[in-house]
């Protein structure tokens, strides 16, 4: 065929010519088998900008986000003032978003999704792209955020199994409020920390069971006060009652003493 | 002259053919209309700008005409060329493509000197890494007339002959001699020896600079710690391209420790310190094996602070003095404070789900960080089978600053999904078998479209189909499914498995013997053709169908430590037999409801390549007593139907081996192995006839007929070790079995294990109690070869030889192969 013919042809300005003609009809795995080449070839001449910003969206358009996610980037690295480069860096961001995957396994992906937009909106700040930028990072750090309630929550359902498992979910719940301060899981995060430590509290030994139900009080007072309407109020007025209850114990104790 | 401020009027540039002028000129940084400094920054700026690009070879910026104020600029710019072929001469094909992976240089790219150099320099280690001491490499650049601007390579290799070792003499040794000296040079090897045989004669740099290390560390390890080389002289023989390997040694004394002393330590006393360092006083000196003592050892003292959570403690060994050959030694310890694990965070699960992986990991958050408790759990990790175990990295990453510490487990998935197909047309029928098991299936995700892809997977549960036929004779279907983690808070395991297997005596008129099926029917007594009902066209409506269902229910203990686990089973199989005269009973329906109990301790490392560890297991199986429901009946004259109807035996098992590396980088291990069982009945007329032991061959399962257990003896015939009964079945109601093996690793890679193995078995099966002898084995001994790929799963080929004579089959020992599928061993 006239493909198969153009291959076997060394000529490469042909090759270019074609390769957009098939760019152009959307044929992008023939458009990117040539321009896959020519990009080498063409380093440093005045096609290599065209040649590389088609070749990447070749292969955006055959899903490969990694390769093409790549070529992105090596057209902002070379073109920089080109007048592909706004667009070249929100795509290559935006590849790592579609490559970021399900909240159960590895997020450096989404690590990188992250970075790459915040590196847009601080190249980029006029940019009409920002909006959207802002948003996809924005579900981009609700998946972390979710993976890490799902660590701490696993820490907690884990109970007693090889030890005390309660306090690794508090030191997660909390790191991970601290990484993502204003996260849409805050209230499940922060609930996650009172009932553990309450779990923590009634289960203690003797001589840490005061500390731990004062502490558990502290911790209640501190998620009414940010949630005094939320959706775990009821369960968490039950575990300040029994606490309070058990507080109340250690008063008493005292005063007969 | 003075400097003189002009305007940029005009910028042309010159000399590049290929390049776009207006790209070239923005390089420069140079625009029309700027003001600039005659001689001045800008004008060096941009040439230096050109040098840096990479793309010329030559840059110049003159001035064209100068009118006024006004500046004509010329930029001379001269093109690298390009490659557009490279030629190799003096390699082979594949040599060829080895260099050119190693080089690097993609057509169209430019050619600078600095790459050719580069290429040159990369191809002679390439080969003298190899034995090729002499390599020559040159390369030439040749104008390609085809194209403008364009070179082709010539490279020419030229290895030269390998150099070999042809003399390794040693100067000023006494205490180790020549001999010993030689067999520390492991690489560097003489040749013409008879000794050296299977060793390398090559001379390669690098392993001989290894080998000088190594004799200085032989020397240390004996306590000569001044030893050094004087001189080494390599001289090399032209003629027969050989080098003379000349060593001058000064071996200097023999040291001894003195005392040792502990500073620094607040927590631990000591006397406690130095009982775990295992050094006394007057011991040789040994740096190597005082810094194994110290750090790296299992057992080390450093471990007693690192699992503690000091992790940014350390121990320094200062020699405070000499005494003669005796050398004090000052412990100075930095025990720093206790550090708390903060995050733990898990990297590289692309497949598996993140909480399959974190619920096994032992460090956990709040917890004090501990080396013993991270070791631990890679090798947890190892045995979940998803990860490759060779490549387990855990990041130890210390915030001094508020005494934390997070831990990055970094794996890398590997594919553990396995396929068994094989088929075949035969005798007029089809035969064949397609086998899958998923190892990290999903359930949960079943009916999530999505998560298809092409198999739900990342939940680590296991889902194993098989179907096995071979048209009307014998049919085969059976599923199971297991979730380790039942519920997600505890490691308690759920499996469930349904099988049902239809067999008909359509059979040996037209079936071929080629396609016997396992071990179990092959072996069969008088099986082979001398039925007369096998040539009954109504054959087809003999059958023996049997069904089975069972529900099992895991453990994994904490006492008494926790390395064991509790498993517990309740199946039931029914057995409906038609005219089926090859068994005990011929008609009728035969149930077994039985329920199993078994207590294992598994602490291997790796469940592939095991090298340290151990596996044991002790299991009972049991049915009710159904004849002591009844206890005025009869049974000795009841019929062969009435008595198996409800089955009913009981069975122990004992399993046990032992893993020990038995040289010093872990590679050759040793396996010890000891497997014993007993089928008990609760009626002397009730005996099972079911789920028998059949000892001998490859301990291939095959079908599992009548609910029987295999268990393979190498190096005799399949079943071969088996008693019978006075009906002609098999009758093993006590077995023994030893084995030891010795194992070397080929291959340890995710995409194959292959190791090589050596063997010593002894076994024998009894129908008796009052027969019972565990001295009277059947020995066999032989060598072999497993290969685990990921897909297929373990397989393998052993040839062993039998010593002893079976009492049942004539000739079943002597030479035999043994092919094995799956995980048996």
């Amino acid at each position: 065929s006239k493909y198969q013919k153009l291959l076997k042809s060394q000529d490469y300005e042909l090759w270019y010519a074609e390769a957009m003609k098939y760019y152009e009809q959307e044929d992008y795995t023939r458009a990117a088998t040539l321009l896959g080449q020519l990009v080498n070839i063409y380093r440093g001449t005045d096609k290599a900008e065209e040649a590389n910003y088609v070749y990447a969206n070749c292969l955006y358009g055959l899903n490969d986000f990694l390769t093409a996610g790549h070529y992105y980037r090596e057209y902002v690295k070379n073109f920089p003032a080109g007048d592909y480069a706004e667009e070249c860096q929100y795509m290559s961001a935006y590849c790592y978003y579609m490559r970021s995957p399900k909240p159960r396994l590895d997020q450096t992906t989404t690590e990188e999704a992250i970075q790459e937009f915040q590196l847009f909106i601080n190249m980029y700040p006029n940019s009409a792209r920002v909006d959207e930028s802002t948003r996809l990072m924005d579900e981009l750090r609700d998946k972390l955020v979710y993976k890490s309630y799902l660590n701490a929550k696993l820490y907690y359902n884990l109970g007693d199994y090889l030890g005390n498992n309660y306090q690794s979910a508090v030191i997660a719940a909390q790191n991970s409020l601290k990484d993502f301060p204003d996260t849409k899981y805050r209230e499940e995060l922060s609930f996650l920390i009172l009932e553990s430590k309450y779990i923590q509290a009634v289960n203690s030994v003797e001589e840490k069971k005061e500390e731990r139900v004062r502490d558990t009080i502290d911790e209640y007072y501190s998620f009414v006060n940010e949630f005094p309407e939320g959706k775990y109020k009821k369960k968490a007025d039950r575990i300040f009652e029994d606490t309070d209850k058990m507080l109340k114990g250690y008063n008493n104790e005292v005063a007969v003493n | 002259g003075t400097p003189r401020k002009y305007v940029i009027a005009d910028i042309e540039v010159t000399g590049v053919q290929n390049l776009d002028p207006k790209i070239l000129v923005n390089i420069s940084g140079l625009k029309v209309g700027q003001q600039i400094t005659v001689p001045g920054d800008e004008v060096s700026e941009a040439i230096r700008r050109y040098w840096q690009h990479g793309l010329f070879s030559d840059a110049k910026i003159k001035a064209k005409k100068i009118e006024g104020r006004e500046i004509y600029l010329e930029i001379y710019l001269q093109e690298r060329p390009r490659l557009s072929e490279m030629y190799f001469h003096g390699l082979k094909k594949n040599e060829i493509e080895t260099v050119e992976q190693k080089v690097a240089m993609m057509k169209g790219s430019q050619v600078t000197p600095f790459m050719v150099t580069r290429a040159e320099k990369y191809i002679t280690d390439h080969f003298v890494n190899k034995g090729f001491y002499n390599t020559e490499v040159n390369i030439v650049q040749k104008d390609d007339p085809s194209k403008p601007n364009h070179v082709t390579l010539d490279i020419n290799v030229d290895k030269k002959d390998k150099v070999k070792v042809s003399s390794l003499t040693f100067e000023g040794n006494e205490v180790l001699s020549d001999g010993k000296l030689n067999r520390t040079m492991k690489k560097t090897n003489e040749k013409g020896k008879v000794l050296n045989f299977f060793r390398t004669k090559k001379f390669v740099v690098e392993k001989y600079e290894e080998d000088l290390t190594a004799v200085i560390g032989k020397y240390n390890e004996l306590g000569y710690r001044d030893a050094r080389i004087v001189s080494e002289e390599v001289s090399k023989n032209i003629e027969d391209n050989t080098v003379d390997v000349k060593l001058v040694l000064e071996e200097g004394n023999k040291y001894y420790f003195g005392d040792i002393t502990w500073v620094g330590n607040t927590i631990y006393p000591s006397e406690l310190l130095a009982y775990d360092l295992r050094i006394k006083k007057g011991d040789v000196f040994n740096q190597t094996y005082l810094d194994e003592r110290l750090i790296t050892d299992e057992d080390a003292v450093h471990n007693r602070y690192m699992d503690n959570g000091y992790l940014f403690s350390n121990i320094t060994p200062v020699e405070t003095g000499v005494r003669g050959d005796t050398i004090d030694i000052e412990m100075r310890i930095y025990e720093g404070q206790q550090a708390t694990i903060n995050k733990v965070i898990i990297r590289g699960n692309t497949k598996t789900h993140e909480h399959v992986v974190r619920r096994e990991i032992r460090t956990k958050p709040g917890q004090l960080f501990s080396k013993s408790e991270l070791i631990r759990t890679v090798r947890e990790l190892a045995q979940l089978g998803h990860f490759d175990p060779e490549n387990i990295s855990p990041d130890v990453q210390p915030n001094p600053d508020n005494g934390t510490v997070d831990l990055v487990y970094q794996l890398e998935e590997k594919a553990n999904d396995q396929i068994e197909l094989s088929g075949g047309w035969g005798a007029g029928m089809f035969v064949g078998s397609l086998g899958l098991k998923f190892t990290n299936f999903s359930m949960r995700n079943f009916f999530n479209k999505e998560a298809w892809r092409p198999l739900p997977t990342g939940d680590g549960q296991t889902l194993a189909l098989r179907a096995q036929t071979n048209g009307k004779f014998y049919q085969s279907y059976s599923l199971s499914f297991t979730e380790p983690w039942l519920g997600g808070k505890k490691p308690n395991s759920l499996s469930f498995s349904i099988y049902h297997s239809i067999q008909t005596g359509v059979s040996s008129s037209y079936y071929d013997p080629r396609y016997s099926y396992g071990g179990g029917y092959g072996g069969y007594p008088g099986y082979g053709g001398s039925y007369p009902g096998m040539q009954d066209p109504d054959a087809i409506d003999q059958h023996m169908k049997i069904t089975g269902i069972s529900l099992g229910f895991g453990k994994r203990l904490r006492w008494p430590d926790d390395f064991f686990s509790l498993y517990t089973e309740a199946s039931y199989q029914r057995y409906d037999l038609l005219d089926w005269n090859y068994f005990i009973m011929q008609n009728g329906i035969s149930n077994n409801l039985n329920f199993k109990v078994m207590l294992s301790r598994r602490s291997i490392d790796n469940p592939i390549y095991t090298r340290q560890g151990s596996d044991f297991s002790v299991g009972v199986e049991f049915t009710p007593p159904w004849s002591m429901f009844q206890p005025d009946k009869d049974w000795s004259k009841a019929s062969e139907e009435e008595k198996y109807q409800r089955i009913e035996y009981h069975k122990w098992t004992f399993k046990g081996a032992v893993y020990k590396p038995i040289d010093n980088a872990s590679k050759l291990v040793v396996m010890g192995k000891m497997e014993m069982g007993f089928l008990g009945y609760y009626n002397k007329y009730l005996q099972s006839p079911f789920e028998k032991f059949v000892l001998g061959g490859d301990g291939m399962a095959g079908f599992s007929m009548y609910g029987s257990e295999t268990i393979g003896l190498r190096g005799y015939e399949n079943s071969s070790l088996t008693p019978y009964n006075t009906q002609g079945s098999y009758d093993g109601n006590i077995y023994n079995k030893l084995t030891m093996e010795v194992r070397y690793p080929l291959a340890l890679q995710p995409s194959a294990t292959v190791f090589a193995l050596a063997f010593l078995e002894a076994g024998n099966a009894w129908s008796q109690y009052e027969d019972y002898n565990p001295f009277e084995l059947k020995r066999s001994a032989g060598v072999g070869l497993r290969i685990f790929l990921p897909i297929f799963g373990l397989m393998g080929i052993d040839w062993g030889y039998g010593f002893d004579e079976s009492l049942y089959r004539r000739n079943a020992g002597g030479s035999q192969f043994h092919f094995v599928i799956g995980q048996s061993f």
